[in-house]
C-alpha cells in the first residue's frame, strides 16, 4: 500500500515540474483536494474521504481567479504551493493568505500582498524559487511636477513616479485597478488621506501642476463619462467636496480620474501620482503601486522618478525606494521566539520573508527592509517574520516559570456569593443589556431624561443604544415582557453594573454594582421581595434596626414619593443612615409601557 | 305479498287486495317465538340478520360475574391509605391499614428553585481555571474608557479603522477625559508620531484631543494596560499574571451570533524574557483545562501585539478546526513608554465568553442566551456547567 508520505512526495515532485510549465486543471483540483481534506479532518489521508469534499467559498473564488490567470502568468500556482507549504509544515503561507481573496480578516498592514503579483512574488521568494527583486531608479531625466500654494490648505502633498514601457494585459490591468481600490479603502482611509491617480503618459505633456481653484472654473470629462462637465455640476454628480486642477484636468483627487488620460491596455508609459494630506502614507502608497507592477516594464523593476517642486521652491525627487538597514542580534531573536537558530539559518529565514539579510558575525545580521515592507516598524516585527518562516507550529512549547499566587477581585467574589444566595431563594438570574433607548430609562418611569445621571452615546446605530443604564430595572422588565408564557409567578434577579456620571472619576463616569430582584404575579407580593431583602441582610450580617436610627443596622423609610412607584407602596432602604436602595410596587404607568 | 298470501286484483275499480291462499304459515313469527324462548343459538344466521334489519330483534349483551369470598373478605368497607402518617406510627394502626399503590410512572413535584444564568455559569468555570493557574483578577468594573487607554497606549494609530465611529461607541456626554498622566502621554505621542524606543513609529501627527475622547471600551485590554502601567511604576519589577472576564462594547452590525455588548476573557503574563514558545505552552495548558489538547497556531495581526497568533482547536463533534482565541506578545512600543524594564515581555491571549457557551449548550441565536429575549425556561432547565480537562496525550 502506498503510504501517505509517498503519495505526497510524488505529488510534490510532479508539482515542482509544473511550476515552471503549464499546469492542467486536473492537478489544480488534486492540489485543492489535499488542502480541503486537511482543513476538514486535520489529516491528509485521502482514504478517509467518504464524501466529496466541499471547498469553502473563498477557496473556490481564489481558485477561479488563479485558473483564469494561470495561463498568462506561469508562477501563479498558488494553491499547489499552499498545499506544499502545508505539507512541509510551513505556516508562512497563512501570513500571506491574509489576502482578501482567501477570506481571512485583514486590517493587516501587509500591503505587499494585496495584489496577486505581490502575493505570488512573496510566495516564490518564500519557497526560495526567486531572488528578492532589486528596485532601482532609471537614469532617464525625470518629469516635473509643481505644487501651487492654493493646495496647501486642502491637499498639500503630491508625489509621483513613472513606469516606462509597461505592458498590461486584461488580467494585470484589472489587478492594477483593484490594487488602487484596495489601497484607497484601507490605507488611504477611503481616499481621505491619499488619492491615487494613474494616467497614460503618452496622452499628456509634463510639467504637471497641482492646484486648487473654484469648482465653477473647471471643465472636466471624468473617467468613462461621455461629456465634459463643469466641476460644480460634477460635485453634485459625485456628491463629494474637493478642489480641482485648471488646465487639462487629469484628475480630481480624490474622486475620479480623467477620461482624457485614462489607461487602456497595451499602453506604454504610465504616470502615477498620489495627492495626500499625509506624506508618509503617500510615499507608502506610491511605493507599493510601483514596486508591484514594475515587473511588467520592459526593464523589469526599473522605475522612473518624478521631481516635485514644493511651494517653497525646494525640489524633492520621488519615489524613494531605498531600503532601511537594521542590524539585529541573533540571540535576541532567539530569545523573543524561544528557538535556537544560528546566524546563517536566521538570515535564510528572513530572506524567505522578503527581507534581504546578510550575516555580519555569529550574533549579528544586517537586515535590509525594502519599501514594500512598510509594516516593519521595530525589531519585534523582524522577529515575528523569522518566527513565521520557522513555523509557529514548530516552536517547542515551554511553560513560563512565573510563579504567582492567584487572587479574586473582591467585588466579583462578593457578587458571586450574593448571586448564589438569591438563586437559592428561588429567583432566576437574568443577564441584560447595558445600553438602552432614552424612554426605557426615563420617560417610561415618568422621569425626565435631563435629571438622570446617565451617559449618552454619540453615534448609536439604532435608538436602542442611546444611553447607558442607571438601573437594572428596565432590563428585568423587558425580560418579563418577552417571557409572558412562563408560569407565574416570575421571580427574576440580576447582579451587575450600571453606569453613572461622576465628575470625580477620570473619564467622568463610574460603574456601580447593583442587585435588583423583581417579583411578577397577579398580585404584587411585596412581602416576598421584602423577605428576600431581610434574608440578604442576614447573610451579610446586617441586623434590623427597629428603632429606625441612623447609627447601625437597616430599616425601611417610607417617606418621600417617586413617580415610578405606587403611592404608599414605596420605601427606601436605609443602612447606617445611608440610602442604599429602594423597595416598592411598580406604578401601573410603568408596568404598562414595558409589559 | 312476497310470501304469496295476498294478491292485488286490478280488474275492479278501486283495486282490491284479496286473499290468495287459505292458510298461511308465518315463518317469521315462528322464528321470533323461538328466539324469545332462547331456543335459537346462532345469532348470525341469515334469517336472524334479516330480523335485526327489520328491527324486530336486537342484540343484548349480558355480562355476569361469579363472585366468591377471598381471604380478605370483610363486611366493612375501608379505603386504601394515601400516606403513612405520624399518627399511624403513634397508634400503631399502620400495621393493620391498607395503603394505596404509588404511581411510579408519573413525574415528581418540582421543588421551587431559582437558578443562575447559563453564561455566568460558564464564566465561573473560566474564573476557576485562571485562579487554578495562579492568575489575579483585574478590577474591570469600568465600562467607560478614554481613547488613550483603549487605543493610544496600545500603539493603535489614531486613524485606525477600529477607532471608526462604525466600530466603536463614542460618548456625547461626558465626551472627553481631561485627566491623563502627562509624562506618559508625551512618551506615547512620541512613539506614535516620530518613533522612539527603537521603533520608527507611524509617522503621523498625533492629536491629544483624539486621545481624550471617551468610548465604551472595545476590549478589556484597556484595563490590562492600566495594570501594566501601574506595575511599571513600582520601584522593583515583580512578575505578574492577570486575568479578567467582563463586558466590552462594539458598534458593529448585529446578526444571529453578534451583539453590541459581549464578554471578553483575557489573560496575560508579564515576566523577564518570556518567549513565543512560552505563550504557546501557556495556551496549551489553558485549553487543556477546557478539554482541548489539539491546537494549531496561525499568524494574525493586532496593532498592539507582534507576533500575534490565532489559536485553533480541533472539534471532534464538528470534525473541523475552529478558532478558539487570539493571542500575542505585546509590542515594545506599548511596554517601553510605560517604563517597564527592556527585557520584560508580556504574553497575552483572549477569547469571547459567548462563543464557547453557545457551542457548549448548542444555542444558535445569541439573543436567546443574553438580553431580554432570553428563554427563561431554557435557563431553568440548563444543566450544571462542568468543564472537564483533557487527559494527557501527546
Amino acid at each position: 500500500m502506498v503510504s501517505q508520505q509517498d503519495q505526497l512526495r510524488d505529488y510534490f515532485q510532479d508539482a515542482q515540474r509544473l511550476l515552471f510549465g503549464q499546469h492542467t486543471r486536473h492537478h489544480l483540483k488534486q492540489a485543492l483536494s489535499w488542502h480541503i481534506i486537511l482543513q476538514q479532518t486535520a489529516s491528509m489521508h485521502h482514504d478517509q474521504q467518504t464524501t466529496k469534499p466541499t471547498t469553502s467559498k473563498h477557496t473556490e473564488k481564489a481558485a477561479k481567479k488563479i485558473d483564469k490567470t494561470a495561463t498568462t502568468n506561469n508562477e501563479l500556482n498558488i494553491f499547489i504551493i499552499l498545499v506544499l507549504i502545508n505539507w512541509c509544515q510551513r505556516e508562512a503561507y497563512l501570513r500571506l493568505a491574509a489576502h482578501e481573496s482567501l477570506g481571512l480578516p485583514g486590517v493587516c498592514p501587509c500591503y505587499d500582498i494585496l495584489c496577486l503579483e505581490g502575493l505570488s512574488r512573496a510566495l516564490r521568494i518564500f519557497l526560495q524559487k526567486t531572488e528578492i527583486p532589486k528596485f532601482h531608479i532609471s537614469n532617464k531625466k525625470s518629469i516635473r511636477m509643481k505644487i501651487l500654494p492654493n493646495t496647501q490648505r486642502i491637499r498639500p502633498i503630491v508625489v509621483g513616479a513613472v513606469l516606462r514601457n509597461i505592458t498590461f494585459d486584461t488580467d494585470s490591468y484589472n489587478s492594477f485597478i483593484k490594487l488602487q481600490d484596495k489601497l484607497h479603502l484601507n490605507l488611504c482611509r477611503n481616499r481621505t488621506l491619499v488619492g491615487i491617480g494613474t494616467h497614460d503618459l503618452d496622452t499628456i505633456q509634463p510639467p504637471f501642476i497641482h492646484d486648487a481653484c473654484e469648482p465653477k472654473q473647471i471643465k472636466f470629462r471624468s473617467l468613462n463619462q461621455k461629456d465634459e462637465m463643469r466641476a460644480d455640476e460634477m460635485m453634485e454628480f459625485y456628491l463629494k467636496d474637493t478642489h480641482l486642477k485648471r488646465y487639462v484636468v487629469l484628475s480630481l483627487p480624490p474622486i475620479i480620474n480623467g477620461d482624457h488620460s485614462k489607461i487602456s491596455l497595451k499602453r506604454k508609459n504610465v504616470f502615477i501620482e498620489c495627492t495626500a494630506v499625509d506624506l508618509h502614507k503617500a510615499n507608502v502608497v506610491l511605493n507599493i503601486m510601483v514596486t508591484m507592477f514594475a515587473q511588467y516594464c520592459s526593464k523589469p523593476f526599473e522605475i522612473e522618478s518624478v521631481e516635485v517642486e514644493q511651494v517653497d521652491g525646494k525640489v524633492i525627487v520621488y519615489p524613494d525606494l531605498s531600503d532601511r538597514v537594521q542590524d539585529i542580534s541573533v540571540k535576541k531573536i532567539n530569545q523573543r521566539i524561544g528557538i535556537e537558530v544560528d546566524a546563517e539559518k536566521t538570515a535564510t529565514l528572513l530572506n524567505r520573508m522578503c527581507l534581504q539579510t546578510k550575516v555580519i558575525d555569529s550574533d549579528r545580521i544586517r537586515v535590509n527592509i525594502p519599501v514594500t515592507r512598510a509594516d516593519i516598524l521595530h525589531f519585534c516585527d523582524i522577529a515575528e517574520d523569522c518566527a513565521v518562516a520557522y513555523g509557529f507550529n514548530n516552536i517547542r512549547k515551554t511553560v513560563p516559570k512565573t510563579s504567582c499566587i492567584g487572587n479574586e477581585f473582591e467585588l466579583n467574589r462578593v457578587s458571586d456569593l450574593l448571586r448564589h444566595s438569591v438563586a437559592e431563594s428561588g429567583f432566576i438570574e437574568a443577564l441584560t443589556f447595558t445600553l438602552y433607548s432614552c424612554p426605557d430609562v426615563a420617560e417610561k418611569f415618568g422621569k425626565n431624561i435631563e435629571n438622570i445621571p446617565a451617559i449618552h452615546i454619540a453615534n448609536p446605530k439604532t435608538q436602542d443604544f442611546q444611553i447607558g443604564r442607571t438601573s437594572l430595572l428596565p432590563g428585568l422588565l423587558k425580560t418579563i415582557a418577552n417571557n409572558q408564557d412562563t408560569a407565574l409567578p416570575i421571580q427574576l434577579f440580576e447582579v451587575s453594573d450600571v453606569i453613572l456620571k461622576d465628575s470625580t472619576g477620570e473619564t467622568g463616569c463610574r460603574n456601580e454594582r447593583r442587585l435588583c430582584a423583581i417579583f411578577y404575579n397577579k398580585i404584587p407580593g411585596f412581602e416576598k421581595i421584602h423577605g428576600l431583602l431581610d434574608r440578604m441582610m442576614t447573610l451579610v450580617k446586617v441586623p434590623y434596626n427597629e428603632n429606625r436610627t441612623n447609627d447601625k443596622g437597616y430599616y425601611l423609610n417610607n417617606q418621600g414619593e417617586d413617580s415610578a412607584f405606587f403611592p404608599g407602596r414605596h420605601a427606601q432602604v436605609i443602612l447606617c443612615g445611608q440610602n442604599i436602595g429602594v423597595i416598592d410596587v411598580l406604578h401601573p404607568n410603568v408596568i404598562e409601557p414595558f409589559v | 305479498m312476497n310470501n304469496g298470501w295476498l294478491q292485488v286484483d286490478k280488474s275492479s275499480k278501486p283495486a282490491l287486495v284479496k286473499r290468495k291462499v287459505d292458510n298461511i304459515h308465518d315463518e317469521v313469527r315462528d322464528l321470533l317465538k323461538r328466539i324469545q324462548s332462547l331456543q335459537l343459538s346462532d345469532s348470525n344466521a341469515k334469517e336472524v340478520v334479516e330480523l335485526k334489519k327489520r328491527k324486530l330483534v336486537e342484540d343484548v349483551v349480558i355480562n355476569y360475574f361469579i363472585v366468591t369470598k377471598s381471604a380478605g373478605f370483610s363486611t366493612n368497607i375501608s379505603k386504601g391509605e394515601a400516606e403513612l402518617t405520624a399518627e399511624m406510627l403513634q397508634t400503631g394502626s399502620w400495621k393493620t391499614l391498607h395503603f394505596k399503590q404509588y404511581n411510579f410512572n408519573a413525574k415528581g413535584m418540582m421543588p421551587s428553585y431559582g437558578c443562575l444564568h447559563p453564561l455566568l455559569k460558564v464564566r465561573t468555570e473560566y474564573r476557576q481555571i485562571f485562579l487554578e493557574m495562579g492568575f489575579t483578577e483585574m478590577p474591570t468594573n469600568n465600562f467607560v474608557e478614554n481613547s488613550f487607554w483603549n487605543f493610544d497606549a496600545l500603539f493603535t494609530p489614531q486613524k485606525h479603522p477600529a477607532r471608526d465611529a462604525q466600530d466603536t461607541f463614542f460618548l456625547s456626554d461626558p465626551a472627553m477625559t481631561t485627566k491623563l498622566p502627562e509624562d506618559y502621554v508625551n512618551k506615547v505621542k512620541q512613539v506614535h508620531s516620530t518613533g522612539a524606543f527603537g521603533s520608527i513609529g507611524y509617522q503621523y501627527d498625533w492629536q491629544l484631543e483624539e486621545a481624550q475622547k471617551n468610548v465604551l471600551r472595545t476590549h478589556t485590554t484597556a484595563v490590562s494596560t492600566r495594570m501594566l502601567y501601574k506595575l511599571a511604576q513600582e520601584k522593583i519589577f515583580k512578575p505578574a499574571k492577570y486575568f479578567s472576564i467582563d463586558k466590552v462594547f462594539r458598534n458593529e452590525n448585529l446578526d444571529a451570533t453578534h451583539l453590541a455588548e459581549f464578554h471578553q476573557i483575557e489573560g496575560l503574563i508579564a515576566d523577564y524574557n518570556l518567549t513565543l514558545g512560552d505563550l504557546i505552552g501557556v495556551l496549551y495548558e489553558f485549553f487543556r483545562k477546557l478539554g482541548m489538547n489539539k491546537l494549531r497556531f496561525k499568524p494574525a495581526y493586532n496593532p498592539y501585539t507582534e507576533p500575534s497568533m490565532e489559536v485553533f482547536s480541533y472539534h471532534e463533534g464538528l470534525k473541523k478546526w475552529i478558532e478558539v482565541g487570539n493571542s500575542g506578545m505585546f509590542r515594545p512600543e506599548m511596554l517601553l513608554p510605560m517604563g517597564l524594564p527592556e527585557d520584560v515581555s508580556v504574553i497575552a491571549w483572549g477569547l469571547s465568553l459567548e462563543r464557547p457557551t453557545m457551542i457548549l449548550y448548542g444555542i444558535n441565536n445569541i439573543r436567546s442566551l443574553i438580553g431580554p429575549k432570553v428563554d427563561l425556561e431554557m435557563c431553568q432547565q440548563n444543566p450544571l456547567c462542568r468543564v472537564t480537562a483533557a487527559t494527557d496525550e501527546q
